[in-house]
């Protein structure tokens, strides 16, 4: 029976088929479990994958930094009231605002024992930027030295008011002694490249699964961190999983938003509200003859009716857009600006008053905002213009924003909650670009130039007194809300959600972390955070 | 057979060609992932961090360039570094192939078997209510979206009845106790997608394996068979599908493109870590390098596979002297 | 159950051609409070912003049924025009056109499309264009078969022996002989047409500002507390039957014309 012993091979084959796949990542599974040591108290998220919580190797998203930041330190932090000194006990600036002077901490250790000193601070600086470190823009900085051991002093070309907060807030120190010997940062792996200085240490990691474990560090320089390990864990729903008791605490944003309503009721878990730092927006391309013109941009603005759009596709979890541009909870956001009212009449005035004709336009939008994208184009239909929406990935519509290729385009972005030079960064041209269209953001207007807030913008960057920069930021914002480069729809209010107690004292750090990062999850919880039970 | 290996030859080169380009069609580059231009990360990268970027990853190059390098890294089996995944690509290739291979592999072998014995079954009973059941049951499974299947398997068995998770493919940082218990665990999560997987791909195996099996049996041999006074089971399984299961090989590497389809739904419906979620994903980011790693192994396999089959399907023919072609 | 396919099929285009009449609301018209339970004002209840989930699946139809006779005629017609050339013809053109059959049955069919859907971006003409792209090598391949056995026929071979012109013994003898078989293969493409669309509009691929079943779905699946109520019976249900009926009743169709081509190769060929 030939016949038999063919077949009889090939349903062999068909088995291994399954079988060594299976014998593999059995194999896997059981050894990564083997190496974690259990207990303890553990605090439990969703995972997902954001990279490896290393300085070049994490992806370039918040929640990416986020998990690098229990590895890393930065010299300043934030906690629920503004920026406190994390590795920097304190800090001087000079007179004329181009020079601060940090004193670390004395006595902080790497993970490897060996000791932090000033020269890791200045070294981290130099290798940062010399490596294009893409998180943190290092450019306004000179140079860095190490005076002694506690002292390093950062020399800026220019004064530069974030400093504190978007830079030294935000750029990872490295040990010095390991990555002086690393050519290739991108390629450099392995337990040396997650030797930091912060309150855990990497024990397990799996880009396939999503999943991290982290243990504390219980030398870190601020005390011993209150949990014992944090998971990111696999979970499928991350709704049900919370109600399943699988994991701690998530956060609520977007889409996920209507499910608050679902745990305030629920006695077991709290929430905290943190500040909407996001905004989604309507954005003009400048080049279009109609849009060009002021009135057409201000009969938008009168016929989009922001409070309906909240209400109706939101469900009241976002707060309705304002000329203003930043968000409710900055402070500094403009507080008296005369807002465009709902108006059909006065919307129609300014279309026929301007003498364009008939305006067919594309809308363009990513399928998340379709919703916004219909109301717009029924709203504005209202007043005579066509509008045909578009829907393409997030990616494409990117890169026809860079490139110019639309009429109209549904955009959203954060880090406007943190500090005001996102106006500047938003609304002008880049100098050191050669093309007329490229303001860093290009999705933010394309092809507008406001010379008067450009000038305000620079005037801003290098002005350190807080009250002068104010009313520089105030004025930059009645430009905009005049001008009208850009409407903001809406601004989303985020929550997260915990369960109390495993670990209470959660709180959203004003202007986000890191130079904007709307995210709950911050390190100093973990090791200051209330009672835990 | 020399003309014919240099025709696949071609078909290799082509789907090569094709996996370069296509990713680098897309509008916008990968630095834009990386940067706060797609998302709503604080990140202004300045043009010169931007084209160091694009030189580090060779992105620069013009594209027959960037193409050569391409091949000739590849017959180092050297796939690339991921851009926005930040590590070797086949590191995260070889990571996720198991799991996709379990899925996809389990799935097929179930399927496959299911389908001949209830094809052959089906067959043998041919026109009975039965018959009319299986048929009309299993094709009513396969035009059921993949999707719309495992969201209900989802809230049925892990939502309402809590027999199996809600998706994963294991258990988190579990210390298993042995290594059957890690098994244990693994076919536990493996369960509802695999089983969605193969309600899928039944009725194809099913139909095909229902159909040579009714040909097969009004064949001469098959009736000497009965009036010999063979059983029921040895005359359909020795003659009926042995001669049946011809045309159910010569469709694997169909299968296969189907299969890849469908597992790709499945996976991330039940955020299982597979290759499928990994090229939906890296469409999203612009990953050049995955998309072209991922890519090369599907379309290299089902390529493969059909050579293969071209190769051996005679083995599986118990007639001899098959005509080629 | 030998009519069944035919009646589900016309019960479905019925409804499509009827959709504006049936529909009690505009698809897209606000009409209620979002996620209203089903009441006699709205049968199937709303959605999240408060559009009649019944009016939504009965214009669903129609986006539906029309990008799947569009795409997967085209499909088919491209498929039968090159399996008919290659299989005719033969030699050096069916050898490069076979070739090429090959390249695109080894693409990854869902992944291209992804890749196609991102480049073009989402509409009813992309997802249309790039359905074409990927499905015509199937039918081409089977045409292909098919041609070669009639092709062999005594009679063929002896009208191309006695000097009939290709054309003149194409049109008389092989396109006849292959009408069944064509139509088998429009259906199947239809029907993968419908679910291609259905399932690119389920990932966001599709064209979002259509209401088809693939959107339904899309919106409903993505709203996180769906799983938390009971909203999912009268939300996701509805259209995903839809889709699933419409497709069991074309592939139903599809067999049983494919029977009276040849009871030998029903359902198997043109499966998966």
């Amino acid at each position: 029976m030939t016949w038999s012993r063919r077949l009889a091979s090939i349903a062999i084959l068909a088995v291994l088929l399954a079988g060594i796949p299976f014998a593999v990542v059995v194999w896997r599974e059981y050894r990564a479990g083997a190496d974690l040591s259990p207990g303890g108290r553990v605090l439990r998220f969703a995972g997902e994958d954001w990279g490896a919580p290393s300085p070049f190797r994490f992806y370039p998203r918040g929640p990416g930094y986020i998990h690098m930041s229990l590895v890393f330190d930065t010299l300043t932090w934030k906690d629920a009231r503004g920026v406190v000194g994390l590795l920097a006990q304190s800090w001087h600036r000079s007179a004329d605002e181009k020079q601060y002077t940090f004193t670390l901490r004395p006595g902080i250790r790497w993970h490897d024992g060996s000791r932090l000193t000033a020269r890791d601070v200045a070294f981290s600086i130099d290798y940062l930027k010399k490596h294009h470190f893409t998180w943190t823009d290092l450019s306004p900085i000179r140079s860095a030295r190490a005076l002694d051991d506690l002292q390093v002093v950062v020399d800026l070309h220019t004064a530069h008011a974030p400093f504190l907060t978007d830079i030294a807030g935000s750029f990872p120190v490295l040990p010095a002694h390991i990555w002086e010997k690393v050519d290739d940062p991108r390629q450099f792996m392995g337990q040396d490249s997650l030797t930091g200085s912060g309150p855990f240490r990497l024990e397990s990691y799996s880009s396939t699964h999503g999943t991290y474990s982290y243990a504390a560090n219980p030398h870190y320089f601020l005390g011993r961190p209150r949990i014992d390990r944090i998971q990111y864990i696999a979970a499928g729903d991350s709704l049900l999983a919370l109600r399943k008791g699988e994991i701690d605490a998530i956060p609520l944003w977007s889409r996920t938003l209507d499910a608050v309503a679902e745990f305030r009721s629920d006695p077991r878990y709290r929430i905290v509200e943190g500040p909407g730092d996001w905004v989604l927006r309507l954005v003009f391309n400048h080049r279009h003859p109609a849009l060009a013109r002021r009135e057409i941009r201000s009969a938008f603005a009168h016929v989009l009716d922001l409070d309906d759009i909240a209400e109706r596709l939101r469900h009241g979890f976002v707060e309705p857009g304002s000329p203003a541009f930043l968000p409710p909870a900055s402070t500094w956001r403009h507080p008296h600006l005369q807002a465009y009212t709902h108006d059909v009449a006065r919307a129609r005035e300014l279309v026929e008053a301007s003498g364009v004709g008939d305006l067919h336009l594309v809308l363009l939008t990513t399928p998340d905002y379709v919703r916004e994208a219909e109301v717009i184009a029924e709203q504005a239909r209202e007043i005579g213009i066509e509008i045909s929406v578009h829907s393409v990935p997030a990616s494409t519509r990117d890169a026809m924003l860079r490139d110019g290729r639309f009429d109209l385009a549904i955009d959203g972005h954060g880090g406007i909650g943190g500090d005001p030079d996102v106006l500047r960064r938003q609304f002008c041209p880049s100098p050191d670009s050669e093309a007329a269209h490229s303001v860093l953001n290009p999705a933010s207007a394309y092809g507008y130039t406001n010379a008067d807030l450009c000038r305000l913008g620079d005037a801003q960057l290098h002005e350190v007194d807080a009250q002068r920069r104010r009313e520089i930021v105030l004025e930059m914002q009645a430009i905009l809300a005049r001008d009208l480069p850009t409407i903001a729809l809406w601004y989303p209010r985020v929550f997260f959600v915990y369960n109390p107690d495993v670990l209470d004292g959660w709180f959203y750090a004003p202007g986000g972390i890191a130079g904007g990062i709307p995210l709950a999850e911050n390190k100093l919880v973990y090791i200051r955070g209330g009672p835990l039970k | 057979m020399i003309s014919k290996a240099g025709q696949y030859l071609l078909v290799i080169f082509a789907l090569l060609l094709l996996n370069f380009i296509l990713p680098r069609m897309m509008p916008g580059d990968p630095t834009d992932f990386l940067t706060g231009t797609a998302v709503d990360a604080p990140i202004d990268l300045d043009a010169e961090s931007r084209s160091r970027l694009l030189e580090y990853h060779g992105l620069d190059k013009p594209l027959t360039e960037q193409f050569l390098g391409y091949l000739g890294k590849l017959a180092r089996f050297d796939l690339g570094f991921a851009i926005y995944y930040r590590r070797e690509v086949s590191d995260l290739l070889l990571e996720r192939l198991p799991w996709t291979l379990l899925l996809a592999g389990t799935s097929f072998l179930l399927a496959a078997i299911a389908g001949v014995l209830l094809g052959a079954l089906a067959a043998y009973r041919q026109g009975s209510r039965l018959d009319k059941t299986l048929v009309s049951s299993l094709m009513g499974v396969r035009a059921m979206p993949a999707y719309l299947v495992g969201m209900l398997a989802i809230l049925l068995f892990s939502i309402k009845l809590k027999l199996f998770p809600t998706g994963g493919a294991c258990s988190p940082f579990a210390s298993h106790a042995s290594v059957l218990d890690a098994g244990l665990d693994i076919l536990w999560h493996l369960a509802l997608p695999a089983l969605v997987l193969t309600a899928e791909q039944i009725a194809g195996t099913f139909l095909i394996m229902r159909s040579s099996m009714v040909a097969t049996l009004g064949e001469t041999y098959m009736l000497m068979a009965e009036a010999k006074g063979l059983s029921w089971g040895r005359r359909v399984f020795r003659y009926g599908v042995r001669n049946a299961i011809l045309p159910l090989y010569t469709q694997l590497g169909v299968h296969l493109g189907f299969l890849v389809t469908v597992t790709i739904f499945t996976e991330s419906v039940f955020n299982y870590p597979g290759m499928g979620r990994l090229a939906y994903e890296a469409a999203m980011v612009h990953d050049y390098p995955v998309l072209q790693g991922v890519f090369l192994i599907t379309s290299l396999s089902i390529v493969g596979l059909n050579i293969l089959v071209d190769c051996t399907y005679r083995l599986v023919d118990p007639r001899t002297g098959h005509a080629d072609e | 159950m030998s009519r069944s396919g035919l009646i589900i099929s016309a019960a479905f285009c019925a409804l499509a051609l009827l959709a504006p009449w049936l529909a009690p609301y505009h698809p897209k018209a606000d009409t209620d409070v979002p996620l209203a339970a089903p009441s006699a004002r709205h049968l199937l209840g709303t959605d999240d912003v408060g559009r009649d989930i019944l009016s939504q699946v009965i214009s669903g139809s129609r986006i539906s049924i029309l990008v799947g006779l569009i795409a997967g005629l085209a499909a088919a017609a491209l498929g039968l025009l090159v399996g008919l050339l290659a299989g005719y013809l033969g030699g050096a053109v069916d050898r490069i056109l076979m070739r090429t059959v090959d390249v695109f049955l080894a693409m990854p069919r869902l992944p291209l499309l992804i890749l196609l859907a991102a480049y073009l971006g989402a509409g009813i003409w992309v997802v249309v264009i790039c359905f074409v792209l990927v499905s015509w090598a199937m039918p081409a391949r089977v045409v292909r078969a098919q041609v070669r056995v009639e092709k062999q026929r005594p009679y063929v071979t002896s009208a191309r022996l006695s000097g009939a012109r290709s054309i003149y013994v194409l049109r008389k003898h092989i396109v006849p002989a292959l009408s069944p078989l064509a139509l088998a293969i429009v259906i199947m493409e239809i029907s993968h047409a419908i679910m291609i669309e259905a399932g690119m509009s389920f990932l966001g691929l599709g064209d979002p500002t259509a209401t088809s079943w693939g959107t339904i779905l899309h919106h409903a699946f993505s709203y996180p507390a769906l799983f938390l109520s009971d909203a999912w019976i009268w939300w996701a249900l509805p259209p995903g039957v839809c889709l699933s009926l419409l497709l069991l009743g074309l592939a139903l169709l599809a067999m049983e014309v494919e029977r009276k081509v040849d009871p030998r190769i029903e359902g198997g060929r043109l499966g998966g």
